[in-house]
């Protein structure tokens, strides 16, 4: 009887397919890809979570002994996880919110002057590694830019090591990922805000709408919702995968691990160590943890905003 | 309390032992001379000659045996100026720099003199040749067999003209006295000395002696060709920026292969660099016309200047500083001036034409600024003494009172460099360089119009002075690029220099579309043998040319093998290529650390158990073969090594009156000095490198792991000690974490610092106006019991690896060891200097091939002296965890002030877990 169910859903299943043929050819490429540069190293990785592999030597499987080191012994994990936290806690919904009020202001001003701006907010996160200025800014030599300036000052007596000394490494990195928060998602939201349609504010302050925050909370933001998404699904990710400005800027490792983050113990793991199976476990736990996070951002975005 | 005194004392007794000894009486500059040479009297004509009728050979051995010296006597006939020649070879198995002082009657009569460099001249080893692929190859650059000539001349180019001695009536010595180097004279000529007429002078000479100018006559000399040239990296380079460049047979070189079509490209840049061409077939006695087609895009602000001599001599004073001004593209610049050709007088058959760089044009403004530039430093560091370097703009620090001689002098400099500005606009139109001078000379007259605002000034001044050096170093600019040379009559037509637009689109174009089929990343040669083999190569794209060429020339047809040589820029380039199967058989310039990464993962083949292992070894010190042994073998053979030196500003040490510390004890006595003088010491990053504290833990005998190389020693006494004393030297006597070593160094305010020793290829690439006044030396030693010092310095060691993937692994062991071999070693970093200039000088691990580079006697000593106490850490599996902790520990006693021993125990566990865990996943027992 089951059995019977089983292929005539089959056969149905084939049916449809075969009726649907076109529509498969012409979605079969994007997903021939997709699971090959996407899907198929994720099971990969998945997989080699659970193995001792050097890369340069066949792997050995090892069970949950990754998992086990990583969340029970590694101290240095849970610094990176603490690090990582605060930075996404800290830039993801700051750069959020920067990146909103930015666009909303710029959308403001007349159109030239909107774009020259729009190009002056994006440059910082376009033009590659341009954040290694704040190296030279705060280079821990004495005549470092602002060591120089300070000491100049008489604010302070000697040099301060700004990307050595571990109380000042963090709250360094945040600052330079806000500075370069007004990325894709800035973009978005200029885009989205420009969308909008003047006919709505029109039959809004016909509604009774009487200031602009009333027509940005009533008007604006629920028509530029799918943006918004976008918009703090990037912020989420990006904050999550903070390693290139770390590692630039405070070395990989950083003094006593002060700057360190998840993406950047992968790395640890993966190139210095020669561990790709530890690695991936880090990869694995860090791919559930952004999911879960976005999970949680869309959620909270669809009930607010209505 | 005792204890202080006690140090107190110490410090006091090693300041008084350590002033400089008695200084000698300074020896008159040949420009004190020079005015009373001028005007003495002129001697008439003559020209005596000592042919030595000995072997080339046995001069060598008089020079032995009479104690580095040779002498001639010479009968002359009347009082006066005369210039000094010598007809001379350099053996071929000799190396380094060849330097003689000349001594007049036992003694040198001035300065320069003491400094009489001969150079070597070189030759094309044959023609140039094609490859496989059809791209020329340079034939090697040897040193030319055959005797030459010159004139005793200044080294630096600002007295191009022969050097003047002064003889007196009767029977006066000329003697050379062995500096350096190996050299055989043939024969020495005393001549007086050469006055030049004008060209209008000469010109009826010429018409007197029935010459005229021919008409019909045209000759083209290629010249990145030369017959003879005084430096190998005269060789001929590439050009693709014309299709109307020509080859050195003279087609056009549109091709889109490498055609190796001009002389310079950079190279053609030192003041003393000569070329010289024979002129084969000349049908007959007469005048000629001379032209290039020459690009000179070096230089906007000055002109660049050459000298011409025609069949050994200058024929006439236009010919001592021909100019080129500057130009974008190739131009026909024909020898004369707005009025017309020089015509030069050439002999029917064969003549030579030798072309010269010159700094004639530009000495006068260059020695001054320089003599300003010194005056400069000297106050900057006077300032510095009372008010550091970073003064407070409100505080009066009574500068005229304590230094009324510096700010007087302020308004001098400024003066004479108001004169040099305007001669040099005079000369050349404004350029940057006058604006620079102009901006320094208003400062300095402003602040020694008000002393007040000196504080205020003292950082930009210390910059002014770096840009006025860069200034001197730009009007030092001589290069060059020459296409062809051409000697025509009156009614030859020149061709046509540069190319029409046509022309032009159509070369891009080709050009354009090649490079999408070209591997730039490339450089096999093509070559077809029995055998072959893949190397890649980490490093530079020079690097590798010169590479190529040596495999060319001497590797692959000796053994049968084809190499296919790949650049490679990232070492995760190699790990990725050796994951996918893909990987190369050898691989160079690989870390140490990687090098053992591999090895632990046994990817790569074991080297020493290979029957000539020994052999090949034997030249590597130990230090660099330490770091490339493990797991039961060396994995590697040592390519380049480097380790720290002392690097001191003899100048202001000698200002201080200190002398250069030998040990850690005479380090802390002198700290004080220095800090009063607002200087600092510079020790190794330690936020980069645990250089200091591995060398201070080896010199006091301790070591970072156990014997067994299992575990890491950090609770060891001597450990705790150590880095409680690296810490203390960065705390205590707050010597600075980070710096910029060049900028710090040059500016003066770190005289001393231990940094590693290709440093020097820095310091001659960003300051080479300072190369006299600093030097280097073994680091800092700690004394043993017996009182013998131990200087023990750690090494960075690359390598060359074979991988287990190779097929040919027995050809692969013949080319490292070919690599690593002291010959090829000593040709590469040779060729590599002859490419880059000094900054390319190459930190070779092989001994015997250091004695090869070009070290002079000062640097090479104090080098070798230094290898005699290396080290080198083990390289063992997780012991990158050892640096890490490292850091952390200094970073946390230097930060919070905290104690190092709690900090080291517990982080002992830490590495520990990781060494052992390393060891238990990669099996070895």
């Amino acid at each position: 009887m089951k059995t019977k169910i089983g292929n005539e859903y089959f056969l149905n299943l084939k049916r449809r397919i075969y009726q649907n043929r076109i529509a498969y050819l012409l979605a079969a490429p994007f997903f021939l890809l997709f699971f090959l540069v996407t899907v198929i190293p994720v099971l990969m990785s998945f997989y080699y979570g659970f193995t001792y592999y050097n890369m340069l030597t066949a792997e050995k499987f090892v069970g949950l002994k990754n998992y086990v080191k990583l969340l029970l012994y590694d101290d240095i994990f849970v610094t990176s996880l603490k690090n990582t936290v605060v930075f996404a806690v800290i830039t993801g919904p700051a750069g959020y919110i920067i990146s909103l009020l930015v666009a909303w202001l710029i959308n403001e001003l007349p159109a030239k002057l909107r774009s020259v701006l729009v190009l002056v907010f994006y440059a910082p996160s376009i033009s590659g590694n341009v954040y290694l200025v704040w190296k030279l800014l705060f280079s821990s030599d004495s005549y470092g830019y602002i060591n120089g300036i300070l000491l100049k000052l008489n604010i302070i007596s000697s040099p301060i090591l700004w990307f050595e000394d571990p109380q000042y490494i963090l709250p360094l990195l945040i600052a330079v990922q806000l500075w370069l928060s007004l990325g894709t998602g800035f973009l978005s939201f200029v885009a989205g805000l420009q969308g909008v349609d003047n006919a709505l504010y029109e039959a809004a302050a016909i509604d009774g709408v009487k200031n602009r925050w009333q027509e940005l909370w009533y008007v604006t933001l629920p028509t530029i919702k799918p943006q918004m998404i976008f918009g703090a699904v990037l912020a989420i990710t990006n904050a999550f995968a903070v390693s290139e400005i770390s590692s630039s800027l405070a070395g990989n490792p950083s003094v006593q691990y002060a700057g360190h983050t998840i993406v950047l113990h992968m790395q640890d793991y993966g190139t210095v160590r020669y561990d790709m199976g530890y690695a991936s476990a880090i990869a694995t736990v860090l791919f559930l943890l952004t999911v879960g996070c976005n999970k949680l951002i869309n959620i909270v975005l669809t009930k607010t905003i209505k | 309390m005792l204890k202080r005194c006690a140090l107190l004392l110490l410090a006091a007794m090693l300041i008084v032992c350590s002033l400089p000894n008695v200084k000698t009486v300074a020896m008159a500059s040949y420009d004190d001379l020079l005015y009373k040479y001028q005007s003495s009297e002129e001697v008439g004509y003559a020209e005596y000659s000592k042919d030595l009728d000995v072997s080339a050979e046995r001069q060598e051995i008089m020079f032995e045996a009479n104690g580095n010296e040779a002498q001639w006597k010479f009968d002359i006939q009347q009082s006066g100026v005369y210039q000094i020649g010598f007809t001379y070879k350099i053996p071929s198995n000799s190396n380094g720099e060849v330097v003689r002082s000349i001594l007049i009657n036992g003694k040198v009569p001035f300065l320069e003199a003491k400094r009489i460099i001969f150079e070597r001249s070189f030759i094309d080893n044959g023609e140039i040749t094609l490859d496989n692929l059809g791209n020329d190859i340079l034939p090697m650059q040897i040193p030319s067999d055959k005797p030459c000539f010159k004139w005793a001349n200044g080294a630096d180019g600002y007295y191009s003209a022969p050097y003047m001695f002064y003889l007196e009536k009767g029977i006066n010595t000329v003697s050379l006295s062995k500096v350096s180097g190996e050299l055989a004279v043939k024969e020495i000529t005393v001549k007086s000395v050469d006055k030049l007429s004008d060209y209008k002078q000469a010109l009826s000479q010429y018409k007197e002696q029935k010459l005229s100018e021919v008409e019909d006559f045209s000759l083209c000399l290629q010249a990145e060709t030369p017959s003879l040239k005084s430096s190998s990296t005269l060789s001929a380079v590439s050009d693709r920026t014309s299709p109307r460049l020509m080859d050195h047979k003279g087609e056009f070189t549109d091709s889109i292969n490498t055609r190796l079509n001009i002389l310079g490209g950079g190279r053609f840049s030192a003041s003393g660099m000569w070329v010289e061409y024979n002129i084969d077939n000349i049908p007959q006695d007469g005048l000629y016309r001379l032209s290039f087609k020459a690009k000179q895009d070096a230089t906007k602000a000055t002109t660049v200047a050459r000298k011409i001599y025609i069949n050994g001599t200058l024929p006439y004073k236009q010919a001592e500083c021909f100019e080129f001004g500057y130009s974008s593209d190739y131009e026909n610049v024909v020898f004369g001036d707005a009025s017309g050709a020089y015509l030069v007088p050439l002999k029917k058959g064969r003549n030579t034409l030798r072309i010269e760089s010159t700094l004639t044009a530009v000495a006068p403004y260059c020695s001054a600024l320089e003599n300003e530039l010194q005056a400069l430093g000297s106050i900057y560091r006077k300032f510095i003494t009372v008010m550091g370097t970073n003064p407070d703009a409100n505080r009066d620090y009574d500068i005229q009172k304590k230094l009324p001689q510096e700010v007087k002098s302020l308004t001098d400099i400024s003066m004479q460099l108001f004169n040099i500005k305007d001669a040099l606009q005079e000369k050349f139109g404004s350029s940057n360089y006058t604006s620079i001078i102009n901006t320094i000379a208003l400062q300095l007259e402003r602040m020694g119009n008000d002393p007040y605002i000196i504080p205020k000034n003292v950082q930009s001044l210390n910059s002014n002075i770096s840009s006025l050096g860069g200034v001197v170093n730009s009007l030092q600019e001589t290069d060059l690029d020459l296409d062809y040379i051409v000697i025509s009559g009156s009614n030859t037509e020149l061709p046509r220099a540069q190319a029409n637009i046509i022309e032009r689109i159509g070369f891009t174009f080709k050009n354009f579309i090649y490079s999408f089929s070209m591997d730039y990343n490339d450089l096999s040669s093509g070559d077809e043998y029995e055998s072959s083999i893949e190397v890649w190569f980490l490093g530079g794209r020079e690097q590798a040319q010169v590479l190529k060429e040596l495999v060319t020339s001497s590797f692959s047809e000796t053994n049968k093998t084809s190499v296919t040589l790949k650049l490679v820029s990232v070492n995760n380039t190699l790990l990725q290529a050796t994951l996918a199967g893909r990987g190369p058989d050898v691989a160079l310039g690989i870390t140490a650390a990687d090098v053992m990464n591999y090895a632990y993962r046994k990817t790569l083949v074991e080297l020493s158990s290979n029957g000539d292992f020994k052999a090949a070894a034997m030249a590597f010190p130990n230090a660099a073969l330490t770091t490339l042994t493990g797991n039961g073998g060396v994995y590697g053979l040592p390519q380049t090594m480097s380790y720290p030196m002392l690097f001191y500003r003899a100048d202001i040490l000698d200002e201080l009156k200190i002398s250069v510390p030998k040990t850690w004890e005479e380090v802390y006595g002198i700290l004080p000095i220095l800090a009063q003088n607002n200087m600092t010491f510079g020790l190794p990053m330690p936020a980069t490198t645990n250089t200091s504290f591995m060398s201070l833990l080896y010199q006091q005998g301790g070591s970072i792991y156990t014997d067994d190389l299992r575990q890491a020693k950090f609770y060891d006494e001597t450990t705790i000690r150590v880095m409680r004393q690296w810490v203390k030297l960065h705390s205590s006597y707050a010597l600075p974490i980070s710096y910029d070593f060049v900028n710090r160094f040059a500016a003066g305010s770190m005289p001393l610092a231990i940094v590693d020793y290709s440093m020097y290829n820095n310091m001659c690439l960003y300051a080479p106006q300072m190369e006299n006044q600093w030097s280097f030396t073994v680091i800092p030693g700690t004394e043993n019991e017996d009182g013998t010092i131990n200087h023990a310095a750690s090494v960075t060691v690359t390598a060359a690896i074979i991988f287990n993937s190779s097929n040919s692994q027995k050809a692969a062991w013949e080319f490292i060891k070919w690599w690593t071999s002291s010959e090829i070693q000593g040709v590469y970093g040779n060729n590599l200097e002859n490419l880059l200039g000094k900054a390319g000088r190459y930190a070779t691990a092989n001994s015997q091939a250091l004695e090869k580079l070009p070290w002079s006697q000062r640097f090479y000593d104090n080098l070798m002296a230094q290898r005699e106490y290396t080290f080198g850490v083990p390289e063992v599996p997780g012991g990158y965890y050892t640096n890490r902790y490292l850091v952390n520990a200094f970073m946390e006693s230097y930060s919070n002030g905290t104690d190092s021993r709690e900090t080291l125990y517990e982080y002992n566990i830490t590495v520990n877990e990781e060494l052992s865990y390393q060891r238990e996943v990669l099996e070895l027992e």
